[in-house]
């Protein structure tokens, strides 16, 4: 139990401690809390937190900078935005790379889109197709056009494929069981 | 006639349209904080001149970058801060400025006494007895006068780590103190009697 008690104190007092550090930020410091002014320990060391607050405000160390600090940051200045202008003469900015990006991206997303396209959008073109293909000249009439000394040899080949089919399906069905 | 001082947003947006002179003013107004900033970080002087420069290079490259929602200041300290990391993991003579205690941190109590007795003031104190974030907290609160959210911004935490590195750095100055108060109540009478003695 006194362990308890112990462990219980310490963690008040541990909390005590980080609000009256955190209230040095605010514009209002905890002086009047009366928890604070009940506990010895807490006033103590809000008392020490307030001393160093004002010894870490007024007590800040001059650092004395090189007196050629400021030209030597503005060579490499100079240098850096020669070398910028001088590399990449048709720089992008990064907006602008991301807006073609995503032009070029969106391009391709209807290219697939239009390829994909539904059913019904099929039957207009198969339609077109045909309309189309209405057009063109007959196969027959293409033959019969075509003159004989060509189109002999070649009927004469297609009878005898006609000839072999016939005798191949013939023998076929023969040897059906 | 009578030109009126921009802020330093203003300016931050003139340098992104591609005005060096207007980064010079920044420059102007930063070089000697960021080299306050870096000098503690570097421990010599030719070191922190190369991470100031390193510093202002870094920005005019980044400066489209820079969001005008946040501080202009925060903005530069975070890079420094960076530039500082990136010349310690170069150089390999701390792998982690976070985790590794300050030397002084290490010495027996008798010697950070010592120690103590020729800290002229309390950031010197600070500057041997905290480790690297709660110092920079430190500074940052204090050197630069910034808010919280601005001192998580430069150390990438969140706002209540900042409050505990805080509240750290602040508890073991208050030891500190107190410990030298008593030590020096301690030894007035000491010194009285030595002095008695050799007279």
């Amino acid at each position: 139990m006194k362990l308890y008690q112990e462990n219980h104190n310490f963690m008040t007092n541990w909390l005590r401690k980080f609000k009256l550090s955190n209230a040095l930020h605010a514009a209002d410091h905890c002086e009047s809390d009366p928890r604070v002014a009940r506990n010895p320990e807490l006033e103590h060391f809000r008392d020490d937190l307030q001393r160093l607050d004002r010894e870490l405000a007024q007590g800040l160390p001059t650092v004395n900078a090189p007196a050629f600090l400021h030209s030597r940051i503005m060579n490499a200045l100079t240098k850096e935005q020669g070398r910028a202008r001088s590399s990449s003469p048709f720089t992008f900015s990064r907006s602008a790379a991301w807006q073609c990006g995503l032009a070029v991206v969106v391009a391709a997303l209807f290219a697939l889109l239009i390829g994909r396209q539904p059913a019904s959008h099929k039957d207009s073109n198969s339609q077109a197709i045909a309309t189309l293909t209405s057009s063109l000249p007959d196969s027959d009439s293409v033959f019969d056009s075509v003159p004989a000394a060509l189109s002999t040899p070649l009927s004469r080949e297609l009878s005898g494929l006609d000839r072999d089919v016939a005798n191949t399906s013939q023998y076929l069905l023969a040897n059906l069981p | 006639m009578f030109q009126e001082a921009q802020s330093d947003e203003a300016l931050a947006t003139q340098a992104q349209g591609g005005s060096l002179t207007a980064f010079e003013e920044l420059v102007l107004l930063y070089e000697k904080r960021i080299y306050r900033f870096v000098r503690d970080c570097c421990g010599n002087d030719t070191d922190a001149v190369e991470v100031t420069q390193d510093t202002f290079v870094k920005a005019f490259q980044a400066i489209a970058q820079f969001d005008g929602k946040h501080a202009f200041a925060a903005w530069l300290f975070t890079i420094a801060r960076r530039k500082c990391v990136d010349r310690y993991r170069a150089q390999r003579a701390l792998p982690d400025t976070e985790c590794l205690p300050k030397p002084a941190a290490c010495l027996d109590p008798s010697e950070t006494l010592s120690h103590a007795e020729e800290w002229q003031n309390v950031w010197e104190c600070a500057r041997e007895l905290l480790p690297e974030s709660q110092y920079q907290a430190l500074w940052l609160r204090y050197a630069e006068d910034m808010d919280l959210p601005q001192i998580a911004l430069v150390l990438r935490k969140t706002r209540t780590h900042v409050k505990v590195l805080l509240f750290r750095a602040r508890s073991r100055l208050t030891k500190e103190m107190r410990r030298n108060r008593n030590e020096a109540v301690s030894r007035k009478p000491q010194f009285y009697d030595k002095l008695v003695a050799q007279i």
